[in-house]
């Protein structure tokens, strides 16, 4: 690849990340995150190894950016639940960093995977999933049916499957 | 989208409501069988139910209690962590050995060498008193001489100013003045090398050099006390580390292992023959048995680690 990439996307730097810093400055309201977020996005656009028509390069650039203000967030919220739920552990309990770094990603991946479910089929998917729950125990707990159950622990199936078989693509 | 795509599609639909259906309190012998006759009744199908079967060891990994916490975390308000200081690493990565940067200037004079140097496998990051930013990578030795000069003796670190005031960094080899922008400046094995990703042109001049020379941006450049290596394009790579990443593009394995080698306590040897196989990849650095893992698994190579120190790596 690599040095015509690597051109590219120093001109696609050069040109915009300016501009890119200042339009996440307005959302995010803090120019350090933003700049942070500069170097997420390039970073980013290069392990892709996509790089925009040069006509639309804000608009990918932004696009990429949003992106990552997601990952962000998803992160932050996921790691924010946990350390709250180890508070509750006794000081023997708690792992090695890594292990609890192995288990957010876990976690995130799961999120990410099951993120265009509706709330309802992701708690009823997961519940049968991964806690083990009947079908029968998911439907009293969440005081829907267990047709209902059964529909939505499929939605969750097939959105896993479909996530595979593109991966595989 | 293609008429096969839609039609693994609707097979893979298929698959997950018969096995939603499976997986219910109590099926019944008749779901079962009407279940194999699909799966018997076109190659595709088998192939959409083992998709979807596979699809599943990857849920495998999570801990009891995941489902709390992914339906507790996504009631989250997103107001809340933009108050929170540091984007990309997160509270336990602070546990791993990072520093997150607040907004609050961490001194307002110098900084002491304890301060600022780091140790094998940690990175800081640190605001300057002049709003600058500064990260400093693994195993650096790095002291403030004056409010507006820093002293490499050993190591990488990264720089972003918004001020066109200069902030002077001397290597052993030299002096470098930036004037703004992104600047990245390694000194290791006797060489300095600086990038620089954005900003005004920057000044080098070695310390047995008669004349300054000019590096613009997005250019490196290599330089000892009395020689400059060639001009090359900066490279985004080079400063993954600032997000915790070990970022490369068809490197050596021996380069890639000796950059490794920086994060991480001990010895890693590599046999002389695997030197030249190529590694491209995404590394995070907090985690350097993650990486050797990865590493065996994606070439034909073996890694024995005699103790955590004692790594050698040979062909399989």
């Amino acid at each position: 690849m690599a040095y015509d990439m690597q051109t590219d996307l120093s001109q696609l730097y050069e040109m915009h990340q300016g501009w890119l810093a200042n339009f996440l400055k307005k959302r995010l309201n803090c120019s350090h995150r933003a700049a942070d977020l500069v170097q997420d996005t390039y970073l980013k656009i290069l392990i892709n190894g996509k790089l925009p028509p040069t006509a639309y390069a804000r608009q990918y650039l932004s696009r990429v950016a949003k992106g990552l203000m997601v990952d962000h967030y998803r992160r932050w919220r996921i790691e924010q639940v946990y350390l709250e739920s180890l508070q509750h552990l006794s000081e023997a309990d708690h792992g090695s960093p890594e292990y609890h770094l192995q288990i957010i990603e876990t976690l995130i991946e799961i999120d990410t995977l099951l993120h265009n479910l509706s709330d309802r089929a992701r708690e009823a998917f997961l519940l049968r999933r991964l806690e083990g729950l009947s079908y029968q125990a998911i439907a009293l707990q969440m005081n829907v049916s267990v047709s209902s159950v059964e529909k939505y622990v499929a939605k969750g199936l097939q959105v896993c499957a479909v996530a595979v078989m593109e991966h595989a693509l | 989208m293609s008429a096969s795509r839609r039609a693994d599609l609707e097979r893979i639909q298929q698959a997950a409501i018969w096995m939603a259906r499976l997986w219910s309190d109590e099926p019944t012998q008749q779901q079962r069988v009407a279940c194999e006759a699909w799966r018997n009744a076109d190659p595709d199908n088998e192939k959409a139910w083992q998709c979807t079967l596979n699809a599943q060891t990857r849920l495998a990994m999570a801990p009891k209690n995941s489902t709390h916490l992914i339906t507790r975390s996504r009631t989250m308000s997103r107001r809340n962590m933009l108050g929170l200081a540091g984007f990309g690493a997160g509270g336990l990565m602070f546990a791993g050995g990072y520093q997150l940067h607040d907004n609050k200037p961490h001194w307002a004079g110098y900084l002491t060498s304890a301060q600022l140097s780091t140790q094998t496998g940690e990175i800081k990051k640190l605001r300057m008193h002049n709003g600058a930013q500064l990260a400093v990578n693994t195993a650096t030795d790095i002291s403030m001489s004056a409010a507006d000069s820093l002293v490499l003796n050993d190591g990488e670190i990264w720089l972003e100013s918004r001020s066109e005031t200069p902030v002077y960094i001397d290597t052993p080899n030299g002096r470098i003045t930036h004037r703004g922008g992104q600047l990245s400046v390694r000194h290791t094995n006797a060489h300095s090398k600086v990038s620089l990703f954005s900003g005004n042109a920057a000044k080098i001049k070695g310390s047995n050099m008669a004349d300054a020379m000019l590096l613009h941006p997005l250019h490196k450049i290599d330089f000892r006390a009395s020689e400059v290596g060639p001009l090359h394009s900066a490279n985004i790579n080079d400063i993954g580390w600032v997000k915790g990443k070990l970022v490369v593009q068809n490197m050596p394995l021996a380069d890639f292992i000796a950059e490794l080698s920086r994060y991480r306590t001990g010895m890693l040897r590599i046999s002389p023959e695997l030197a030249d196989l190529s590694v491209t990849g995404v590394f995070t650095l907090s985690n350097t048995d993650l990486i050797l893992q990865q590493l065996r698994a994606s070439l034909p190579i073996k890694v024995q680690q005699l103790t955590r120190y004692w790594v050698s790596i040979s062909a399989v």
